[in-house]
């Protein structure tokens, strides 16, 4: 419900304690998940380091036990991709969309403040529980924590085997994590479906409003899945179960089937927010309107139908039997046409634009261009022969960074770059911003490229030593990812100065067309004193001083 | 048409042959530099399919990566011009283009891929990693052609060893197979889930504990090739690799004779040597 005028509240004090408490304000939620999130994202990029340290050279000996034992190992790189996973790239897209969509609809918050509030508040918890599994045998089966592995007991120095207190502490987690962002998306669809001003029907919507739309149908269904496998696992470890132990009956790859019927979808709860983030920015910085509007937005419902069958081509290997593997290969092709859409119509809307080149834009180009090596191996990766030599190795490893790396979080730092001055009221540093990309660009791909290299070779992933034939790439891989962590590092400087001291920004800096750069930056309390009517489309660019039959519409 | 125009005609042709003139060299070439030794009937054709979408996704990365630079460059704001580019919303024709030339690619792969997938596992046999579970495929294994050789593996934490029915009762640490002989795999595990792997023959298979998966194949090249666990079974899963042995056929009952008659048993060495410490 909207507030009228008069119910309108007085402004709350700004005081910076709001940002700690349970404040039911989307903006200030918005910028806790961020901030949250980014916090953690440097713990994950530390762990990726520790792991590339390890990885140096062919033998088992930086993250070992004094006994050698690589166990240390097995928990850092399960610890990286939970963090990057569920607190991280989930809850820092979370937050642009907490923070954006009632600006950008004409809302005044959230459908459901408070539900809101509380699923920012289950995050805290969440990290604090996984971080602490570290200090309790921590878990070392992978994010995928297959049974039987994670249902092991810990064998300490005598012999004697323990209850794996890590493993239960990682599933407590997980299911807050999971939780937290299923009471998220019931808010956005609420929200985007409900709250509209009047004057913007679905058609008008921003893009990034569709993805959300698509990312929370995902997360709405097939979270509860894995939350249920949990549970189900979870009984397993402590109540003596046997839903997936093999010894009395269970089935462990059934575990496998409700894990990937969330974990597949959850790639585009992953990487969904940040196409629509960068629909947003690349016609901004082209001066020209989104090429292929509808296209783009159903292609987004389209990847969110079809992201739901797809995901048993995480288990060519598993005994999937033969037919249903080629049900699943024809599907997962499938998807990359949608995909391949969205790519052509940014790559379309660019083409004889008046392209300028913020950091903004140079990290959404830099998307474009590094997802696409990711989205070309998945079509490999899809394709059951190849698959089925490449699964489980580096080369999904490298697959799965162009994609949630030079997809996701290029477009994450798009986004930051680009909303940075309407979040803070501040401009950011544009020098440091290239500065940033570029270090970012070649970390990037000295880190990721050659590990195609490494998996078709023959490295298998989730390994503390390999084999020495594969030292020298490993060595350029390692390079690679010290770099890409301390590329993190001018931003960091840069976002920090800015924040404080950097120079106040107007209300709308890059001239853009949507709602959120129609109030000032930072936006009031209440948003719009005043609803805003919809009079121009969100990337109507170039129409001024046009007449109407020279604009080509479809 | 304009003198610019025509200039960007040709050099939007010769940007195109360039694109296919590098894609089918770095596609077709893909043995060369990208991938181990083939050791196998199926490594061969795996590896055919393979260089094929390499060729269509080099195509396809090339065009997107020469797209962008060219925008980059040609559709950069000219200094002092602060006015919005032309309002083109899209265009019907060239979206359909870029939905259906996609989609065919993909079909494509995807019909390449499934006769590659049913040729690998050809000669009415279990294939490329089917289990038990599945009816067709214990069918196919009901039906033997008589000449395979059968071997059966059991993996634990964190070894191989390999068992000869029919050959003798020793376990052994390592597979020794003939050449030119189709092999049919039989796997078990003993704790938890782990990963039948040999690179150099581009198969894989999870041995899962409570069931038997089977891989058939049939080995070509006299070599050594690596076998290694490709499914994360615990702190030293990195180490669990052993052998696969392509040996001549007179080689092969050479080895068998002297290596799997009981007297002279050797213990599984990768797999009990770490269990035990």
């Amino acid at each position: 419900m909207q507030l009228t005028q008069d119910q309108l509240q007085p402004e709350p004090l700004q005081d910076w304690r709001r940002y700690f408490s349970f404040c039911t304000d989307h903006k200030v939620i918005g910028i806790q998940y961020m901030v949250t999130s980014f916090v953690l994202y440097l713990a994950g990029g530390f762990l990726a380091m520790l792991i590339r340290a390890e990885l140096l050279t062919p033998d088992a000996d930086v993250l070992v036990t004094p006994d050698g034992d690589p166990t240390p190992y097995n928990a850092s790189f399960t610890i990286h991709a939970t963090i990057m996973i569920f607190l991280w790239l989930i809850p820092m897209l979370a937050g642009f969309a907490n923070f954006l969509i009632p600006l950008m609809i004409g809302a005044r918050d959230m459908a459901f403040p408070r539900i809101n509030a509380l699923a920012f508040w289950m995050i805290p918890p969440g990290a604090t529980i996984l971080l602490a599994s570290f200090f309790f045998d921590p878990p070392g089966a992978g994010w995928t924590s297959y049974p039987p592995l994670s249902l092991q007991g810990v064998t300490d120095a005598n012999g004697l085997v323990h209850f794996h207190t890590g493993q239960l502490l990682w599933q407590i987690s997980v299911i807050l994590l999971g939780t937290s962002s299923i009471l998220g998306a019931l808010n956005f669809i609420t929200t985007i479906w409900e709250m509209r001003v009047p004057s913007m029907g679905i058609w008008q919507m921003p893009l990034f409003c569709w993805a959300m739309l698509a990312t929370s149908i995902i997360t709405l269904i097939a979270t509860p899945v894995l939350t249920g496998a949990l549970v189900l696992l979870t009984f397993d470890l402590v109540a003596g179960t046997s839903f997936f132990r093999p010894e009395s009956g269970g089935n462990p790859v059934l575990y496998q089937h409700m894990f990937w019927f969330y974990s597949h979808p959850a790639v585009y709860i992953m990487v969904l927010p940040g196409f629509g983030m960068i629909s947003e920015i690349i016609p901004v910085f082209s001066r020209k309107p989104i090429f292929g509007y509808k296209a783009i937005a159903i292609s987004s419902m389209a990847i969110a139908v079809l992201g739901f069958i797809v995901w048993a081509h995480h288990m060519f290997t598993s005994g999937t039997p033969q037919w249903l593997r080629m049900f699943f290969m024809i599907t997962s092709m499938i998807i990359a046409v949608p995909t391949g859409i969205k790519v052509f119509s940014w790559l379309g809307t660019m083409w004889g634009g008046k392209l300028r080149f913020t950091s903004a834009m140079v990290f959404a180009i830099g998307f474009l261009s590094m997802f696409v090596i990711g989205g070309l191996s998945g079509v490999m990766l899809a394709s059951v022969p190849i698959d089925i030599h490449v699964h489980n190795t580096y080369f999904v490893v490298a697959h799965l960074h162009y994609v949630l790396f030079g997809g996701s979080v290029f477009a994450v730092y798009a986004g930051i770059y680009y909303w940075f001055p309407k979040i803070t009221g501040r401009m950011l540093n544009e020098t440091w911003g290239h500065i940033h990309f570029w270090l970012t660009l070649v970390g990037f791909n000295l880190c990721f490229l050659p590990m195609h290299k490494l998996g078709l070779m023959g490295m298998p992933r989730r390994v503390a030593s390999y084999d020495p034939i594969f030292t020298y790439l490993n060595t350029v891989v390692s390079v690679g990812g010290f770099l890409l962590g301390i590329s993190t590092l001018p931003f960091l400087a840069n976002a920090i100065y800015s924040w404080i001291k950097g120079p106040k920004a107007p209300a709308n800096p890059w001239e853009a067309l949507t709602f959120e750069w129609t109030v000032s930056s930072p936006p009031p309390v209440e948003n719009f004193t005043k609803l805003p009517v919809l009079t121009v489309g969100p990337y109507d660019y170039g129409h001024e001083g046009r007449s109407p039959d020279e604009i080509i519409r479809h | 048409m304009s003198g610019n125009k025509l200039a960007l005609r040709v050099l939007s042709v010769i940007a195109g042959l360039v694109i296919v003139a590098l894609s089918f060299w770095v596609g077709t070439s893909a043995n060369s530099w990208l991938l181990p030794p083939e050791a196998t009937q199926e490594a061969v054709m795996v590896d055919k399919l393979f260089r094929a979408t390499l060729v269509i996704a080099t195509g396809i990365f090339l065009f997107v990566q020469a797209t962008i630079l060219y925008s980059v460059v040609a559709f950069r704001q000219q200094p002092g011009d602060t006015s919005d580019g032309p309002p083109i919303h899209g265009n019907v024709n060239l979206e359909i283009f870029w939905t259906a030339v996609p989609a065919a690619l993909v079909l494509w792969v995807s019909v390449y891929s499934y006769d590659v997938s049913n040729k690998t596992a050809a000669g009415g046999s279990a294939g490329l990693g089917c289990s038990v579970d599945c009816p067709m495929i214990v069918q196919k294994v009901s039906n033997p052609t008589g000449k395979e050789l059968y071997i059966n593996v059991l993996a634990q934490q964190y070894g191989w060893t390999f068992t000869y029915p029919g050959l003798g009762g020793s376990e052994v640490g390592e597979m020794h197979i003939p050449a030119g002989q189709e092999v049919v795999v039989s796997m078990q595990a003993k704790d938890v889930i782990h990963g039948f792997w040999v690179p150099d023959f581009r198969l894989k298979q999870d041995v899962i504990p409570g069931r038997v998966t089977r891989l058939r194949f049939t080995g070509t090249k006299i070599g050594e090739y690596a076998l290694v666990c490709s499914e994360l079974c615990g702190g030293y899963h990195g180490v669990m690799r052993s052998q696969v042995i392509i040996d001549s056929p007179s080689k092969f009952n050479q080895w068998v004779k002297t290596e799997l008659t009981p007297k002279t048993a050797s213990l599984p060495v990768s797999g009990t040597k770490l269990a035990l410490k």
